[in-house]
């Protein structure tokens, strides 16, 4: 275990190594691939304009409101469409129709019906992270223990609030916690797709300097979109650990 | 006097089969009675305990349950073949699963957990998680829950059979005790003819095709028993061989 960590630890070191010696060795001009010791100053550049803190501040506002959106529909779709048979029967072709469509097809749309916005962008990260909801949840919801939702009933609950507050949520936890965590990293990889059509955040931001070859600025923000995602799902771990703390 | 549960004349059969799997079923329960159904399996046993239960209601026929209601407690509760406990509960709160919605104080209702885990011996194991029990144990978990109710008719659904032979003994005889203590009419499903002989006053015999209550046999025998009992043994034997030649007519095993 411990010697893993250390293992884990010298890769990146070895991975950030090779990078820095390719880069330093002139094989490659510095504009199509920045140094990754070039980066400490080009962060420090842009925090000290307030430019990173405007746009990762964007980036969450846009991440954020996706999420909460995209996984309270999608938990909820997905885990009624379980729950009720008719729901169900009503749901499948359609949703078998509109899931393959990805999220980024969805932009044309986006800018028609939102126009260059935030809204547009938090729109598409929503749509990424429904359909994994929607699918998850209601896996989840429909492999409910039926022998425990008869318990229930034998135990005077009965009631379709009472089902579901003392089974079928309870039950479908781990499966339904399963779904938010790959949404909430789904969110991070169309935050900047979402972003890149102009809108102001870590994707716009990319585009920009990207635009005026200032490729260090893109790795950063590349490399703050990996920090915010890692950040994220620790902190989604550590939750979910709390919540099904009942699991071996 | 009227029995506490009262079918008659109920037939269940599983939905879009032709054939009911049960008809006829006459039973009374007396207040305060042990009764046994035994039968082979696929008989209807446990259909017919989920039908008493109001878990699923008959094709045909009557059940009446002649039981009190009250706020704080459930007239019928019910004990499964397999514990059937939730794993994200921990066994208290397994246990407290029928007192919640019940109009109980909340001292009432740690007192009645407590008081239940007590009676089936749990008493140490209240924070652990289902995961950490052993097959016994978990039976005891539900049958604590069953109990923490105060029903006045328990049903159980074969609670013992996945438990190892020594176990089984020690929870039959737990179980008496409990009947002792709380005077709980019991309707305890089994295929196994010793167990049924050994606890109840009545034994029920279900078979044919479809299933009735084809023989009654009432078990005199002095209480505390004893398992080698030659009078227990009598009983076993006409048992089964009235069930022998229920499934020889019925050309099914």
């Amino acid at each position: 275990m411990k010697r893993d960590t250390l293992l884990s630890a010298a890769g990146v070191a070895g991975f950030l190594a090779v990078w820095e010696g390719v880069a330093l060795s002139g094989l490659v001009p510095p504009t199509l691939l920045p140094a990754p010791s070039s980066l400490p100053q080009v962060f420090l550049s842009e925090v000290s304009l307030g430019i990173w803190q405007r746009m990762v501040g964007a980036s969450l506002l846009h991440y954020s409101i996706g999420l909460v959106l995209g996984s309270l529909l999608g938990v909820g779709a997905g885990g009624a469409a379980a729950l009720f048979p008719r729901a169900d029967a009503a749901q499948a072709w359609v949703a078998r129709l509109l899931r393959p469509i990805p999220p980024l097809a969805w932009i044309p749309f986006a800018i028609i019906w939102f126009g260059i916005s935030e809204t547009a962008a938090a729109f598409i990260i929503a749509i990424g992270i429904f359909w994994i909801n929607y699918f998850t949840a209601y896996a989840a919801v429909h492999s409910v223990d039926r022998e425990l939702v008869e318990l229930a009933a034998a135990f005077g609950h009965g009631s379709l609030a009472a089902r579901l507050a003392k089974v079928i949520l309870p039950a479908a936890a781990p499966g339904i916690l399963s779904g938010l965590r790959a949404g909430v990293g789904q969110g991070w990889m169309t935050v900047v797709a979402a972003e890149l059509f102009g809108i102001t955040g870590i994707g716009g931001r990319m585009m920009e300097a990207a635009g005026l070859l200032a490729t260090p600025v893109v790795v950063l923000y590349m490399a703050t979109i990996a920090v915010l995602y890692g950040l994220s799902d620790m902190l989604f771990v550590i939750a979910q650990r709390r919540v099904l703390r009942w699991q071996a | 006097m009227a029995g506490v549960i009262e079918l008659s004349n109920v037939a269940i059969g599983f939905p879009g089969a032709v054939q009911p799997v049960l008809t006829g079923v006459a039973l009374c329960l007396e207040r305060g009675e042990f009764a046994a159904i035994v039968g082979a399996s696929g008989a209807g046993k446990s259909t017919l305990l989920r039908v008493v239960a109001g878990l699923a209601a008959p094709a045909r026929g009557a059940v009446r349950r002649n039981v009190a209601t009250a706020r704080d407690r459930r007239a019928i509760a019910m004990v499964f073949q397999e514990a059937r406990l939730m794993p994200w509960r921990t066994v208290y709160d397994n246990v407290g699963l029928g007192l919640e919605g019940l109009d109980l104080p909340e001292a009432a209702r740690h007192q009645r957990i407590t008081d239940a885990l007590a009676l089936v011996g749990l008493g140490e194991l209240a924070g652990r998680w289902p995961r950490q029990l052993s097959g016994g144990q978990r039976q005891r978990v539900g049958i604590a829950r069953a109990l923490a109710v105060s029903p006045e008719v328990l049903l159980m659904d074969e609670p013992f059979s996945a438990v190892d032979a020594i176990t089984r003994q020690a929870l039959q005889d737990e179980l008496l005790r409990i009947w002792n203590a709380t005077g709980t009419t019991i309707l305890f499903v089994t295929h196994d003819i010793e167990e049924a002989a050994y606890l109840a006053d009545r034994v029920l015999l279900l078979g044919g095709t479809p299933a009735k209550i084809s023989e009654t046999y009432v078990v005199p025998t002095a209480r505390p028993r004893s398992r080698g009992d030659a009078e227990l043994s009598g009983i076993v034997h006409r048992v089964k061989a009235d069930l022998s030649d229920l499934l020889l007519d019925g050309g099914g095993i």
